[in-house]
Parts: structure tokens; C-alpha cells; sequence
């Protein structure tokens, strides 16, 4: 289902030849009392290396699901991964025993979650945790291990490090101690950083100051992989984005290119929301995801009957680069401009057109 | 309410939008529903098992609005501003300290028997969440039946039948009054939370963070309704958020609240547009752009927000105010000044700067410090480079809380001796010393340029 | 607001207002007399003008050879108060009692635990109504159950006889008389058991009457006002709990001789603090909730707001330890009983079962053989069965109550 523009492989520069994470029809199904919810189905896509990747979607689309599906951190049950093929620098990660994905999990895939007050133990200070995380990783120590604590909090901007290294998670606000979880996650040099919408839970000023920190990560060469239902975020953070819809990527490619020009109805549903004149009152309450063809046509203005066949449609390159689109008018019998000029009216304001400087 | 009365509500509505109205400033509305006067709410920290008062949490100190009927007011700030809690001032569901809030003309807090039930009935709260917003026991029929059966209406059919209206207009079926709150999505709950606020023919909604728990679709779509309804209703709002995006799209006006205060208020248009206060131009612009080339996010002097038990002195934004004023006999670039406060307010905060922050690594020394803070060997004024020199030497040797005493003193800034007075800036209000021209010194206004 | 006259609305405007209401000709009054006031007040009434009857009328009997005591006007007022707000809203609210009563046997487990916890009820409340009272017959001492013979105690024997070893004769168990055998008196086994239901319905009344409403009220209390008055209960509740009820019971036996009703009160109030703490715990976690701040921004009171939104809501965790309460406490009963610091003449479970492992004993006149517990195993076993299955019961039904209350656990 994937057809992954050729030029693209080409023009990465990187030394190995095989992108850090490669994944390949990702499929989780979740078991509740109501039947089965594809959570996550057929989802293909890769980080290279010191790329900052960010699965933008509504809750309920199915992106922590895949990124939890990553190194099966999703609780089995009720979720079961029934498919889909995971390369991790170059090694498969999926059908692998648990001793192996936990050394993955902890060396060289973490993850930071929304709630950070959670993901910290409240009984030990951040340096003991810090320090447990660097110790399980390798073993130095306790003295080194406690500098390089100090170092990483300094790392993701933690003033007086040295003495808040033995304060308790409850001393620290909600965006101090989502800088500690990022100091936990970081302990134990990762290659990849999966962030769960680590800056939903806080403010715009404390969301602007980690938005920095996970910009000067990437800077320093890791690989990132956000997910995020806030497009402003997305916007300042990732080269790529990938929408996704009902378990689905509709439209993926480089920020810029799909910023300026969203492609999938849906994507663009999405940047009508943050549209000040756009009011979508006709959409009803409450809406079934199809299972098969295009998810997103019961909502879809431009849905036609064939938007209902097969699976969610193949992807049409639209632009440059490898922005690409898994809908039917952008294939050889479609007409994407139509599609286009729809929604060219409801372009997005961003807040530096709104402004005007006095 | 008639055709003609609607008609003539979303006419009113639409023309404040508008900028045809000149340099006026922002006048409270002749006919206010609601106006809120000075109000104080001050939580007693107490000790020991007498509860002797040893301080107290100014979390609303002196807050002053109007909202006009039919208006939609936007109360922003971060966590901890006091918005919540002043909003939970008003409808009475805290007890003030002080101040007073008038409702239609009479003071909210002398309001007893049959009044305060009609103002009860009057002024209806939506909360954040939707998921707690209701009885996970009660059926959504009975919830939102809930404010008819309070009032003492027993007719339990005529409830219904006005149950069953409102959730079709609120874009739900007359069957979910059936169903429990588990069986609606987020976005299903808020819309059922709506109903449950016009159930009584309410004049002001206190809606607060109505739409940050949904994100997308939903949260326009919910947003969407409650601006229809509102207008067709002609309900006066006011709208918590700290979501400036949301507030921008549904209000009318705005005010922006820091430490329990309110630093500037206006119409949106203004405000968001042209923002006069620090923290205003601050907070506006740590909201990322959604244009991916454009990827500045300025930050304030100092990220650590005062404890509210302990406001600064003077203005109390002024410890992290990227446009603190310098006094006119120091003599310092901009960017200087800028250093030099910020050295002083993060060490007053009992904090290092994390990048004079070296342990490990030997003593302190005061040209790693002044290479760390980018200040030259020798600052031009002698005043400062002297107070820095000795508050670095007091860091080196690990005085701290000296080192702070000693920049207090030697780095003095207006912002910090007088509360400023609300002024008239340009159609809205602002407390800033920056825009009274009667204070002595320099505010550098090309240092807020990022900021816009 | 201007409310809409009725000439706009037979417009059906879709503009206008849903359905105007003129409050000032709503009655704003709460209203006074809900059945559930009505019954309790009807039930007091008819309490105090039995009590006056049994005074100043009947004297000894109130009702052939019903002998009431204190503990049991204690019970009949409890019983009423149970009516009053446990039993009418049940039938006021049949739907929702029949959606948790049909979700409560969808589990047989609960279904097989609710029906037996029935029976315990109905033994308890009608049972020695409907069986009378027991006399002493010595004769027919440990009289067999049907199906069973043994060396014949008593001298009297409804079954047949048959002589064995020496003067040894065994008694044969019949269905009609002593179908489950009798105890050393000759008292049936069947109206033992009885008995024992009541004394046991007598715990249970008494707990769910005076002891759950004041744990939940200090609960709530203290959850609500917090403050001052929130440190005062709950210090006083840290110091009850501390209290033995055990010893307290044996200082109060010492002046008035063994008594359910002391028995009751010790237990009882001494054993309330760790509900009222629970409720406390939920109490404050919820009042901040938001369909709570809704509630008190329409104006609904304290008590309102208790009754409606937090009780409802905490009885995931309250339901379960209530009924553990009223287990444990019938436990405490048998227990004391058992040792022998109960009046006999309540035929607790513990008194009988304790009888029924009493040491061996002569029969049989001055000659006499020697028989032991285990040839009258039916003295002690029956009502062990009785009590074991009446706790388990409690503890199943409990789990149950609170997953068919739960709306989310039935769809």
C-alpha cells in the first residue's frame, strides 16, 4: 500500500543506507466489550536519522497507538499487535522475546508522555532516577553517574541543577517535571526520542521553553518522533509530518510542503479548525469510522463512490519532495485542483499575519 | 425573545468587530450585566492545629471587568493567574475577601432567599472537563433536567419535554436522555454540558476552559455552538481559557490575568493584535506560529513564576519582564540592562542561571560568570559592573541569598517601587509603567520587538 | 431575561427561546412531605402507640408470648427507618431497582448469594412468627435428625426404637417431628436456626439503622466542612478506633448482665471509624468535581449535593465495605456468643454452635452411657453452615450491589 517515492531514498545523506525506524503496515487491533477497534491499521513510515517526525491527528486516531505499538509498550491485552513488519537500524523489532525489546525500550528507544507528574516516581528524588536510568544503561559509578544527572537536567534547562537534583518530583511545576522525564528518557543517549504530546499538559510559556529543548535535541543529531494534535506545535517542531485519520495516514511529507499546501480533505478539516472565520456546524455529533476504503469519506465533502472501494487509498505524490496523499482525486482519474481550491479560502491565518506591528 | 430582538442582537454584535471606531478608549458598556469591582480573594496559609494565620495566597487581588450583555469576556493567563478562581468568585461558589461583584445592578454578595435563586438560575457554570462535568450515575435526561428540578419545578414531563428540545438543539437526539455520561465522547459530553447551561434561559454563562480538553474538529465544532447559541441568545459570557487561539476566535474582549491581576484588558481586535503589556506580548508570543519558517519563540527575563504567597513588589510581572525599565542614570546598552536584570531575578528566585551553573568544575571564577552572562570584562556603569563583581564574588564562595541582596540593591528598576495604575493605551487598558510617561526611566522599547 | 409570551410561541420559532418557564409561579419551596418522611413519621407514630399498648395494656405479651424488650423496640425503630429509606425508594424507583436487580443475577454467583441472603432475611423476619416459640423438652434431648439414630438421650423418641448393646437404645429420626434433630433441651434444630436468622437480622438492622447513617454523616461532615470541625472527627475517630469494643462490652456485662442490645451499642458504635473515614477520603476527592461545582453554582445545598451526587458515587467502594461491616459484625455476635458472654435465651448461632461442641456428657439416667459432640454433630453444625453461608453471602452480594449499581459495568 505504500509506494515510497524512490528520490527520496536517494537523496538522504546518511552513512547507513537503512533510515533509523522503518515501519511497515503496522496493524493493532484493541478488544473491548463492544467489538474490535482497528486502532491502528496498515501504518507505514520512517525516522532517519536526526529527524524530527511528528503524527499529527484528533484523539481517537490511532497515533499513540502506533507509536506504543513501536516497542509494544501498549498493553497486551487488551491491544494485540496483529501485523506489520518494524526495522530498527536495520534489525526487525517485531516477533523479537522481551528480554531484547527491553533493552531497546530502555538503551535506545524512549519515550516521554503527557502527564509527567505520572512517569515520575514520587518517593525518590530526580537524581536517583535519573542515576537508576544511567545505571541500568551502563555501569559507572555513583559519583559519575550523579555528574552526568546533573549535566542532562542542565541539558534540558533546569536552572541551579546541582542543587535541584535532590528535590522531589511534587517540588517541581508540570513543565519542570516534564523536563526531568525528558532527562530520564535522554540517560540513556537514545537514538530515538518518541514524545507523546509532551507539551499538551502545559502552558504556552512553558510549552515554547520545552518546544526548545526538544528543538536543541534534534539539533544535537537525534531522532525524534512527536505526536501531537496541535498543529502550532507541529509547525515549530518537525521536518515531517504524517496526518493521521482512523488508524490511517492520509497525507504525509515535509512540514513545509504540507503546511502550505494541505492536501487531504482532512488535513485541511484540520487547519479549518484553527481557522478564525470557518465554522463547520453541519458536521453531525457523532460519526462511524468505516473499516475499509477511504476512512475519512463519511465526513469527506468531496467523498465520490469510489472513495468507498477497496482499502484507504494508495498515495499520490501532490507537490515536491515526497508529499504524498492517500485520496482518490489526487490518482490518474482525479482532479486535485478542484480539491484544492476548495479549501484555498480557508487558508490558515498564523498569528504573524494577524499581527499588525503598530 | 422576538425575531426583531435577535435581529437586533447579532446586528449589535457584528460592528464592534469592526475598527471603524477610532482611537476611542475602551469605556466600560453604559448597560453592564455583570461588573466586577476590585474583587479580592485571599486564601489564609495557617499553621498548626489552631490555624493561626501566617500568611496568605493572593490568588485574586483586585480585579476590576465589565461584561456587557451579550458580550463574551476572555479571561487568559497561565495556571495559577487566578482566573478559575475569580470566575468561582462570581457565581459565589468562593467566598471573596474583598471587592464587589454587581450582577443586573445588585451586589452578588447581598443577594439572599428568592434573589439568590433567581441569580442562581441566572448565571450558569460550564467546567473544563467534560468527563467529571457529570454524575457518571445519573442519567444525562436527569443531568440536564437537574437545574429545573432544583428550582422546584415537579412537573416531570414538562421537564422532559424541555429536556428532549434542548438536546436536539444542542446537535444530540431526544433518545440520548436515556443514556448514561460513559456512552458520549468528549466532544458529545460538552455539548450536553451546553444544554445543561441553557436549561434555565441563563444571561451569563461562566464557561471555564469549556474546549481545552478537546482538541481538533470538536473543540471548533463545540466552539461553533456555543457562539450560536450565545448569539442567539443574547447570553453574556465569560470565557476562561489559555487558549489564546479560542479566545480570539469567541470573544469580544479580553483580559489578560498575571498573579491574580489583570494586566490589560480591551477588545480583541486590540489586544490580540497589538498587545501593550510585557506579558501580554509574551504570552501571544510563546503561541507557536503556524507558519513552519517562522520559528522564533522569545522567552520571558526569567522562566520562574514568584509564589503567589509572595508577589513581587510593584508591578508583579516585572522579575520576568523582558522590558524591565532601566533607570535613566544607568548607563547600559539594552541587551545589557537586559542581562544584568535578568543575572538579578534568576539569582533572586534563589537560582542559578543554568548557565553559570558549573559544578564540579572548580570554584566559580567572575569571567566564566561574565562570559557565561555575555557581559563585557568591565560593564560602562560603575554602579553595576560594581554590585555584579561582588555578587558574583558572594556566588563564588556560595552566599547565594547575599548575592540576590547585593543586586537588589545595586540594580534597581521603577517597575519594581510603585503598583502601576491601569491606563488608557490605545483602546484598551494596561498597568504598565512603561506606558505612564510620568515614570523617570528608559523602557527600551526596541527590546520587545520580538515579542510582536 | 424577557420571558417569551405565549403568542410567540405558537410561532414555533426555531429562534426562540426552547420553553419559557415563569419561575416567580413555580413553587420555589422544597417540598415537606416526601413519602419517605411520610412513612418514617406514620412508622414512629405506630411505634409509639404499640409502646404504649404494651405499657399500659398488654403488660407481659405484646403479641401471643412475644416477650418485647428494649433491644427489640430498638429494632422495631431501626426497622422503620429501614422501610422509611430503603424500602420506599425502592419502589419509588422500581426501574432502577429492577436494572440492578437484573443485572445483580446475570452472575449466578450473586444470583445464588442474593437468594440466600433472601432467605436469611425472610427466616429472620418471619421465621419465629411463623414456627412460635420453642418450649423445653428435655425429654427429647438430642433427638436425631431425620435419616440418623443414635443412643437415645432424652427418653423420648418420635421414631422407632431399637435396643442395642446392653440397656443402649437408639433413637431413629423422623421427617415430621425434630426433622433436623434438637439440641440438648430438646429444642428443635429447625427453630435454633431460626432464631439465630433473627439474632443475626437483629445486627444487621441495628447497623444499617444507626451505625452506617452516622459513619456517613461524620464522613460527609468532616469531607465538606474540612477545617477545624474535619481535624476534631477525625482525631476522635483515630481515638475510637483505638478502643477495644471487646473490653468495653466485658466492662459493661460486668454491671448489666449479657445483653444483645449491649452487645449492639459496643460493637456497633465502636466500629464505625473506618467507614466514616473512607467516606471521608471520597468525599474530598469529589467535591471538586466538576458536575459538583455545577450543582452548587445552581444552588443545590450541602445536604443536596451529599445525597445526590457524592453518595451515589462513592458506593463502589462504600457498598462493599458496608455489607463487610454487617458480615463482620454478625461474626462479632457469634463470637461473643460462642464464649459464652451472650444471653442464651437470644439462641444466637455462636451460643448454639458452642453447645453443640460442649464436652461429652452422661445420658441415659444414673447408668448411663457417655455421648459426645460428634454423635450430635447437627447441634453445632447446622447453624455453623447457617452462619457461614449467611458471611458469604454478605461478601458476594456486596461485590454484586456494587458492580449493578455501576452504570459502566452493565452496558
Amino acid at each position: 500500500m505504500t509506494t515510497p517515492n524512490p528520490s527520496t531514498q536517494t537523496t538522504r545523506t546518511d552513512s547507513q543506507d537503512h533510515p533509523l525506524l522503518a515501519v511497515e503496515g503496522l496493524t493493532t487491533h484493541i478488544e473491548t466489550e463492544g467489538g474490535t477497534i482497528h486502532a491502528v491499521d496498515g501504518v507505514s513510515f520512517q525516522v532517519d536519522r536526526g529527524e524530527t517526525v511528528c503524527i499529527v491527528g484528533e484523539s481517537g486516531s490511532g497515533k499513540s497507538v502506533t507509536c506504543e505499538s513501536l516497542t509494544e509498550i501498549v498493553p497486551q491485552p487488551p491491544a494485540s499487535i496483529v501485523d506489520g513488519s518494524i526495522q530498527f537500524d536495520g534489525e526487525p523489532l517485531h516477533d523479537v522475546d522481551e528480554a531484547f525489546m527491553r533493552r531497546i525500550r530502555g538503551n535506545r528507544i524512549a519515550h516521554i508522555f503527557q502527564n509527567p507528574q505520572q512517569a515520575l516516581d514520587p518517593v525518590y528524588t530526580v537524581g536517583d532516577q535519573i542515576v537508576e536510568a544511567i545505571q541500568i544503561h551502563e555501569t559507572v559509578p555513583e559519583t559519575t553517574a550523579r555528574e552526568r544527572a546533573i549535566d542532562l537536567l542542565r541539558q534540558v534547562g533546569i536552572p541551579s541543577a546541582s542543587d535541584r537534583v535532590d528535590e522531589y518530583p511534587h517540588e517541581f511545576s508540570g513543565g519542570m517535571c516534564q523536563r526531568v522525564a525528558i532527562a530520564i528518557a535522554l540517560a540513556a543517549d537514545p537514538d530515538l526520542l518518541i514524545a507523546d504530546e509532551p507539551t499538551t499538559a502545559v502552558d504556552v510559556t512553558v510549552q515554547a521553553r520545552l518546544i526548545e529543548v526538544l528543538r536543541s535535541l534534534a539539533d544535537g543529531g537525534m531522532s525524534v518522533l512527536l505526536i501531537t494534535h496541535d498543529l502550532r506545535v507541529v509547525a515549530a517542531l518537525a521536518d515531517r509530518v504524517l496526518v493521521m485519520y482512523g488508524g490511517t495516514i492520509v497525507e504525509r511529507g515535509p512540514v513545509s510542503s504540507v503546511f502550505t499546501q494541505p492536501s487531504h480533505p482532512y488535513t485541511q478539516a484540520l487547519f479549518d479548525s484553527y481557522d478564525e472565520l470557518s465554522r463547520r456546524s453541519d458536521r453531525s455529533a457523532r460519526d462511524e469510522i468505516p473499516t475499509n476504503g477511504c476512512r475519512f469519506r463519511n465526513e469527506c465533502p468531496h467523498a465520490v463512490d469510489a472513495c468507498a472501494e477497496d482499502d484507504q487509498p494508495a498515495f499520490h505524490a501532490v507537490a515536491r519532495g515526497d508529499h504524498s496523499v492517500s485520496c482518490v482525486h489526487y490518482g490518474p482519474s482525479g482532479d486535485p485542483d478542484a480539491i484544492l481550491e476548495a479549501s484555498r479560502d480557508a487558508r490558515p491565518v498564523t498569528s504573524a499575519e494577524v499581527t499588525d506591528d503598530d | 425573545m422576538t425575531d426583531a430582538d435577535t435581529d437586533t442582537a447579532t446586528q449589535s454584535r457584528s460592528e464592534p468587530r469592526g475598527v471603524e471606531d477610532d482611537d476611542t478608549a475602551y469605556e466600560p458598556s453604559p448597560d453592564p450585566l455583570l461588573q466586577v469591582r476590585d474583587l479580592e480573594l485571599h486564601y489564609p496559609i495557617t499553621k498548626g492545629f489552631l490555624r493561626r494565620e501566617v500568611g496568605r495566597v493572593r490568588a485574586v487581588d483586585g480585579v476590576s471587568f465589565d461584561i456587557g450583555r451579550g458580550e463574551a469576556l476572555g479571561l487568559v493567563g497561565e495556571s495559577g493567574s487566578g482566573k478559575t478562581t475569580t470566575a468561582l468568585s462570581i457565581l459565589r461558589l468562593e467566598e471573596p475577601t474583598g471587592g464587589n461583584v454587581i450582577f443586573d445592578g445588585e451586589s452578588v454578595r447581598d443577594l439572599a432567599g428568592g434573589d439568590l435563586r433567581a441569580f442562581r438560575r441566572r448565571a450558569q457554570l460550564i467546567v473544563q472537563d467534560p468527563n467529571e462535568a457529570f454524575n457518571p450515575r445519573m442519567k444525562v435526561g436527569k443531568a440536564v433536567a437537574e437545574p429545573l428540578a432544583l428550582h422546584g419545578m415537579t412537573d416531570e414531563d414538562r421537564r422532559r419535554r424541555i429536556v428532549e428540545d434542548l438536546l436536539e438543539r444542542v446537535g444530540l437526539s431526544a433518545n440520548d436522555a436515556g443514556r448514561y455520561p460513559h456512552e458520549f465522547s468528549g466532544g458529545e459530553k460538552q455539548r450536553i454540558a451546553i444544554a445543561r447551561a441553557l436549561v434555565l434561559n441563563p444571561d451569563l454563562i461562566v464557561a471555564d476552559e469549556p474546549t481545552s480538553a478537546l482538541d481538533g474538529r470538536v473543540r471548533a465544532d463545540i466552539l461553533g455552538l456555543l457562539d450560536d447559541i450565545r448569539r442567539e441568545f443574547d447570553i453574556s459570557v465569560l470565557f476562561i481559557s489559555h487558549d489564546i487561539d479560542v479566545v480570539r476566535r469567541f470573544c469580544d474582549r479580553v483580559a489578560v490575568m498575571y498573579l491574580g491581576e489583570i494586566v490589560e484588558q480591551g477588545r480583541i481586535d486590540r489586544v490580540l493584535s497589538a498587545p501593550k503589556h510585557p506579558y501580554t506580548q509574551v504570552l501571544l508570543g510563546s503561541v507557536p506560529s503556524l507558519d513552519p519558517t517562522d520559528r522564533t519563540l522569545p522567552s520571558p527575563l526569567t522562566d520562574t513564576i514568584p509564589d503567589p504567597a509572595d508577589p513581587p513588589a510593584g508591578c508583579r510581572f516585572h522579575t520576568r519582564c523582558p522590558a524591565v525599565i532601566r533607570p535613566e542614570e544607568i548607563d547600559l546598552e539594552p541587551e545589557q540592562w537586559q542581562r544584568v536584570a535578568a543575572f538579578r531575578f534568576t539569582v533572586q528566585a534563589g537560582e542559578l542561571p543554568e548557565s553559570i551553573d558549573i559544578t564540579g568544575s572548580g570554584p566559580i571564577d567572575e569571567s566564566t560568570v561574565r562570559d557565561a552572562l555575555d557581559l563585557p570584562e568591565r560593564l560602562p556603569d560603575q554602579g553595576i559592573d560594581d554590585g555584579v563583581a561582588s555578587a558574583i564574588e558572594a556566588i563564588a564562595s556560595g552566599e547565594l541569598e547575599r548575592a540576590g541582596e547585593i543586586l537588589e540593591e545595586g540594580v534597581p528598576t521603577v517597575c519594581e517601587q510603585s503598583v502601576p495604575e491601569s491606563i488608557t493605551v490605545d483602546g484598551r487598558t494596561v498597568a504598565c509603567h512603561r506606558h505612564d510617561e510620568t515614570m523617570p526611566g528608559v523602557a527600551d522599547p526596541e527590546i520587545m520587538k520580538p515579542f510582536r | 431575561m424577557a420571558l417569551i409570551d405565549t403568542t410567540v410561541m405558537q410561532q414555533d420559532d426555531r429562534s426562540s427561546r426552547f420553553e419559557a418557564v415563569d419561575w416567580d409561579t413555580v413553587d420555589t419551596s422544597t417540598r415537606l412531605w416526601t413519602p419517605e418522611r411520610v412513612t418514617l413519621l406514620a412508622g414512629i407514630a405506630l411505634l409509639a402507640l404499640l409502646y404504649a399498648y404494651d405499657r399500659y395494656v398488654a403488660h407481659v405479651y405484646l403479641v401471643a408470648d412475644w416477650q418485647v424488650q428494649t433491644v427489640d423496640w430498638v429494632v422495631l425503630l431501626g426497622s422503620v427507618m429501614l422501610v422509611a429509606y430503603v424500602g420506599v425508594p425502592i419502589v419509588r424507583y422500581r426501574e432502577t431497582t429492577l436494572r440492578v436487580l437484573r443485572s445483580l443475577f446475570t452472575r449466578p454467583v450473586y444470583a445464588v448469594a442474593s437468594t440466600l441472603l433472601g432467605l436469611f432475611m425472610a427466616l429472620g423476619l418471619l421465621g419465629t412468627a411463623l414456627i412460635g416459640s420453642a418450649p423445653l423438652r428435655y425429654d427429647y434431648a438430642w433427638h436425631p435428625p431425620v435419616g440418623m439414630s443414635i443412643p437415645m438421650a432424652g427418653g423420648n423418641c418420635y421414631g422407632e426404637v431399637t435396643q442395642g448393646d446392653g440397656v443402649t437404645r437408639y433413637c431413629e429420626g423422623t421427617l415430621s417431628n425434630y426433622p433436623l434433630g434438637a439440641d440438648h433441651r430438646g429444642i428443635a434444630m429447625d427453630w435454633l436456626v431460626v432464631s439465630g436468622a433473627r439474632t443475626a437480622l437483629y445486627v444487621v438492622i441495628f447497623t444499617a439503622a444507626f451505625v452506617v447513617p452516622l459513619a456517613f454523616a461524620v464522613g460527609v461532615i468532616a469531607g465538606f466542612r474540612g477545617g477545624l470541625i474535619d481535624d476534631l472527627l477525625m482525631s476522635y475517630v483515630d481515638v475510637q478506633l483505638s478502643i477495644p469494643a471487646i473490653i468495653v462490652y466485658f466492662i459493661g456485662y460486668m454491671y448489666w448482665n449479657p445483653s444483645l442490645l449491649l452487645l449492639l451499642v459496643t460493637f456497633g458504635l465502636l466500629s464505625w471509624g473506618g467507614i466514616a473515614r473512607l467516606v471521608r477520603s471520597e468525599v474530598l476527592q469529589r467535591r471538586e468535581a466538576g458536575f459538583v461545582m455545577v450543582a452548587r453554582s445552581l444552588g443545590g445545598s450541602r445536604a443536596y449535593i451529599a445525597r445526590r451526587h457524592i453518595l451515589p458515587n462513592i458506593t463502589n467502594t462504600l457498598i462493599p465495605s458496608v455489607f463487610q461491616l454487617f458480615a463482620l459484625l454478625i461474626l462479632v455476635e457469634a463470637g461473643v456468643a460462642f464464649l459464652g458472654f451472650q444471653e442464651w435465651q437470644a439462641f444466637s448461632w455462636g451460643t448454639t454452635i458452642a453447645q453443640g461442641v460442649d464436652f461429652e456428657q452422661v445420658v441415659g439416667g444414673g447408668r448411663g452411657s457417655l455421648i459426645e459432640p460428634h454423635d450430635y454433630w447437627w447441634v453445632s453444625t447446622l447453624p455453623a453452615l447457617a452462619l457461614s453461608v449467611t458471611l458469604v453471602s454478605f461478601k458476594l452480594v456486596g461485590d454484586g450491589l456494587r458492580d449493578a449499581l455501576d452504570p459502566r459495568s452493565t452496558n
